[in-house]
């Protein structure tokens, strides 16, 4: 089977593994699945039942972040080495970002980043018994860290909120339009970077304005969203 | 019932007596330096020891051990079996990673070598300078005996040098894999 299995589960159904496993090796979410004695797959939550030929997840609204390859993050810094940066991804694990990471980085020339500060960065690697792997060279622009465009950098003043997670991946998914954002850019000009582990980064002057209004905006609908911002357009601003 | 003597305690003032195994003289006494009953032998004191010793470890001796935990760069190892023979202690090495194997050793993957939980066989090559032995798997009879699978926690047997399979599941793990020995089945 190629494509993903559309299929609504309940919490607590049991399924054979022998007819799901493709190819020879799995990895199944912990938070949503469990493998009981008998080789048999156990749901625990209700939602769409995803399998793929990376892995076995059930997509419903998480709590925590579970990580994959290539996403792009919002992390923040709270330790040093003489080789890593040990950065914090929001959901209780600790990651490491190579100080020579960057594009263009030597080591008489690399940045310095304080403890406390946040790094967009990108998925490497990752490992249940050691620390996974961050980068922040990107791989289709040649841009060195010292000019301050390339994508992935040090963000420097702004304000970060934490947001639900269904709300930030629905953002960043490529089936819905930015409207929310060309909306309020209408308005008033700032600097967005939204993350996929929950974080949201904006800077600007209207900046305080825009995440109280995203907070109210994360349960409504897309008609109502937009409702909502043009009823405070006489508050920004710009 | 005889006296047992500890380690540190005085046993004789020393008048043309000789210190045999267990004993060591410091300003003309003799004293014990191992746990157990006193023995003596013709003018030779000696201590019987009053629990099994380890057995000897030489240079290029085969241990059997555990995995307890990993990093990027080396393996630490609790010591089971020597030549054979079962260990009674806690004993622990390190097996770096320039040790695992011959070749590509910059390329080298660590969870796809060794993860906790594992059974190893291994080569002891140096004492070491501090508490922790150096031992080497950089052979093709050297490497993982049994393993579990990460997610069905079943036993694994080997498949080739670098996969295990699981036996209940059909499903395949990358470890770094001890060759068995044909001979012996036949």
């Amino acid at each position: 089977m190629q494509s993903a299995l559309v299929y609504i589960t309940l919490p607590g159904e049991r399924i054979p593994l022998k007819s799901l496993v493709i190819g020879n090796t799995i990895k199944t979410n912990k938070q949503d699945v469990n493998i009981t004695k008998s080789l048999e797959i156990e749901t625990k939550h209700a939602g769409w039942f995803w399998i793929d030929k990376q892995k076995i997840a059930i997509c419903h609204n998480p709590i925590y972040y579970t990580p994959e390859i290539e996403d792009y993050v919002i992390v923040q810094v709270t330790g040093k080495n003489s080789e890593y940066y040990f950065c914090d991804l929001g959901n209780g694990l600790i990651y490491n970002l190579n100080q020579m990471d960057f594009e263009g980085a030597t080591k008489k020339n690399k940045p310095n980043i304080q403890i406390g500060q946040f790094i967009y960065a990108r998925v490497i690697e990752l490992n249940h018994y050691l620390k996974g792997k961050l980068s922040c060279i990107n791989p289709q622009s040649k841009k060195e860290w010292t000019t301050g465009e390339n994508l992935f950098r040090e963000l420097i003043g702004g304000v970060i909120v934490d947001l639900p997670l269904n709300f930030v991946q629905s953002l960043l998914s490529s089936q819905t339009k930015p409207e929310l954002f060309k909306e309020i850019s209408k308005h008033s000009s700032f600097e967005v970077c939204v993350g996929k582990n929950g974080r949201i980064w904006i800077k600007g002057n209207d900046a305080v304005l825009i995440i109280n209004l995203l907070k109210r905006c994360a349960p409504l609908q897309l008609e109502q969203q937009l409702n909502l911002i043009n009823k405070f357009a006489s508050q920004f601003q710009q | 019932m005889q006296k047992i003597y500890f380690p540190g305690e005085l046993i004789k003032h020393k008048n043309e007596l000789q210190s045999g195994i267990g004993t060591y003289i410091k300003d003309d006494k003799i004293y014990a330096s191992m746990q157990g009953s006193l023995t003596i032998n013709e003018q030779l004191i000696s201590i019987f020891p009053s629990h099994q010793q380890d057995p000897e470890l030489k240079i290029g001796s085969i241990i059997i051990g555990s995995v307890n935990s990993i990093r990027e760069d080396r393996v630490f190892v609790r010591i089971l079996k020597i030549n054979g023979v079962k260990v009674n202690n806690y004993i622990e090495g390190v097996l770096r990673k320039q040790n695992i194997r011959l070749h590509e050793i910059d390329l080298l993957e660590m969870n796809k070598c060794y993860l906790p939980g594992d059974i190893i066989k291994a080569r002891m090559i140096s004492y070491g300078d501090s508490l922790k032995l150096y031992l080497s798997t950089a052979e093709d009879e050297l490497g993982v005996l049994f393993a579990k699978h990460q997610e069905t926690q079943k036993l694994m047997i080997p498949l080739s040098w670098d996969e295990m399979l699981c036996v209940e599941s059909g499903l395949k793990e990358k470890r770094k894999v001890a060759k068995p020995n044909f001979n012996q089945l036949v």
